[in-house]
């Protein structure tokens, strides 16, 4: 089962990052030990992203650039309306990186 | 409420978006352990590798309550967050500051790289000082009066070299890039660039080119290499000014460009005499005075529009705007046309000169004007580059699309397993739908 990479680029997987950064540079751990370790978190996000989180959101706004390259779609939305379950939320401008689900088989 | 919030974690049947951060970091330490323990790692350093995830996580508010202790900041969002998802609205706001400044740091430290090649530079630079300290003291000890002081310290003289040497050739700019070009290179090579590039300053640069390399190469090079450069400066001046003009007195105004370099004491007594003096004089002077000078009285005799865009040129940066200039226009007529022709071509070169000229007014006229121009162009594309980046620090969803249709301007697209940052604060969602219009 294959995991995608792009949740390291979350606050969660920017945190690990910088952690795996701090004990590669002092010496601690090896940077493959490090690699294995976001490889780990890859797994582990989107498993936990499937398997623990139940909740929908719905989202509108005005499509300022969309691009479809590598099958991830980015799309710049702005003025962007994000509705979720008890809260909605407003946005000047937001960008969506969504990899293809086909493609990781569950 | 920590507490709460680990307890919470796996019980919850909607958790929220720390309870399955922690969750996913708790999965995360516990399966590599194994990987650990096979490199023969401590597992304290396991142990320091979560407690730094979780700090960074809680600086970065993706986390509300700190697990461990460690957060400071943590308490008061961790009052509200763990429990419902609702309470997340209050958080936002220190989370945001905290998030971004460690992606800042994270980010920058990486690229700025660019700085260590100019440093290499350096060392070529001071290396030909020495060579043009040689000749410019057998030159100068006839003439004495102003120049003998600037002669005596090395100190000076390196750095004044150093001066015009940037401006001839070409360049990237920088000062020590030409001197290097000059030592190593023949210098025909030198001399191309420096007329196109010298107008301002040229007349200095190419006298302490002149001077550096005379004793290898000595009078074919100096003709070729002044005429070009003193016509393109002073449209009046004919090519072969220093030996006949400097000589003759009618020449003197076309030939100011020069002198009034040397204009402590730049008197024409021999051609080369009179070169060396005006290296000197410009190196006393400094290698910006020499410039306004020749500035002004460029204005007074030429044009306002030719003066004006030599003068924005030389008062912003010289040597960058030079560089841009020359790079434009070198590349096809400067290099083989002028030297190796001889003396003879010259005159074509001032012909060629004097339009070059032109065409560098248009190009700062254009750089004046195009710029709104250009700014309103870039800063389009600055939308976009900064919508490709401003989102990743602010706005930012990272999913997986499970479909994406149009029908004209109208997208749908639905989303899951995403990972919303919005205004600081993460949230998750296991589908989403969004329409929106381009």
């Amino acid at each position: 089962m294959g995991s995608y990479e792009l949740y390291r680029k979350s606050s969660i997987g920017m945190s690990l990052t910088d952690a795996l950064d701090e004990l590669v540079t002092n010496g601690t751990i090896s940077p493959l030990l490090a690699v294995k370790v976001l490889m780990q978190f890859d797994k582990s996000m989107n498993e936990a992203l499937q398997q623990r989180v139940k909740s929908k959101t719905t989202f509108k706004g005005h499509l300022h650039t969309y691009r479809f390259c590598d099958n991830v779609w980015t799309f710049i939305l702005e003025n962007a309306l994000f509705k979720t379950d008890n809260e909605i939320q407003h946005v000047d401008r937001v960008k969506i990186v969504a990899c293809d689900a086909k493609i990781i088989s569950r | 409420m920590a507490q709460v919030k680990g307890q919470a974690k796996e019980k919850e049947p909607h958790p929220s978006t720390s309870t399955v951060y922690l969750a996913v970091v708790e999965d995360v330490i516990q399966n590599v352990r194994a990987d650990f323990q096979s490199e023969g790692v401590d597992e304290n350093v396991l142990n320091e590798l979560q407690a730094l995830w979780e700090l960074k996580l809680m600086q970065a508010g993706a986390v509300e309550a700190p697990v461990t202790e460690a957060a400071p900041a943590a308490p008061a969002k961790g009052t509200t967050g763990p429990v419902t998802p609702v309470t997340d609205l209050n958080v936002p706001y220190e989370a945001t500051e905290e998030y971004q400044t460690p992606t800042v740091e994270m980010l920058f430290p990486p690229t700025p790289q660019t700085l260590p090649p100019q440093t290499p530079q350096t060392p070529f630079v001071m290396t030909p000082t020495p060579q043009p300290d040689a000749m410019t003291p057998q030159v100068m000890t006839p003439l004495m009066d102003i120049p003998s002081p600037a002669l005596t310290s090395t100190g000076e003289q390196i750095m004044y070299q150093y001066m015009p040497a940037g401006p001839s050739d070409n360049g990237s700019g920088g000062n020590g890039l030409d001197l290097d070009t000059k030592l190593g290179r023949p210098q025909p090579y030198m001399q191309h660039p420096s007329p196109w590039m010298n107008k301002p300053r040229g007349v200095d640069v190419n006298l302490d080119m002149n001077a550096t390399y005379e004793e290898g190469q000595e009078d074919d090079e100096y003709e070729q290499e002044e005429a070009p450069v003193t016509k393109d400066f002073f449209t009046l001046s004919t090519g072969k000014r220093k030996r006949e003009e400097i000589a003759g007195g009618p020449y003197i105004q076309g030939y100011n460009m020069p002198q009034t370099d040397g204009a402590h004491q730049a008197c024409p007594f021999n051609d080369q005499a009179a070169s060396y003096i005006a290296k000197w004089a410009s190196e006393k002077a400094g290698g910006r005075n020499p410039v306004t000078e020749i500035l002004s009285e460029e204005l007074a005799a030429e044009k306002d529009v030719n003066v004006q865009t030599i003068v924005r040129t030389s008062s912003s940066k010289c040597l960058p705007q030079r560089d841009g200039i020359d790079d434009d226009y070198d590349d096809g007529v400067a290099e083989e046309d002028y030297n190796e022709p001889g003396e003879e071509e010259p005159q074509p070169a001032n012909e060629a000169a004097t339009p070059k000229i032109a065409k560098v007014e248009l190009v700062t006229g254009d750089s004046d004007g195009e710029p709104p121009l250009n700014e309103d162009d870039d800063d389009d594309l600055d939308d976009n580059d900064q919508g490709d980046e401003e989102p990743e620090t602010e706005h930012l969803v990272l999913a997986q699309f499970e479909k994406v249709t149009r029908s004209k301007n109208k997208w749908k697209c639905t989303l899951r397993d995403g990972i919303m940052h919005l205004h600081g604060r993460d949230i998750l969602f296991l589908k989403a739908t969004g329409e929106f219009e381009f």
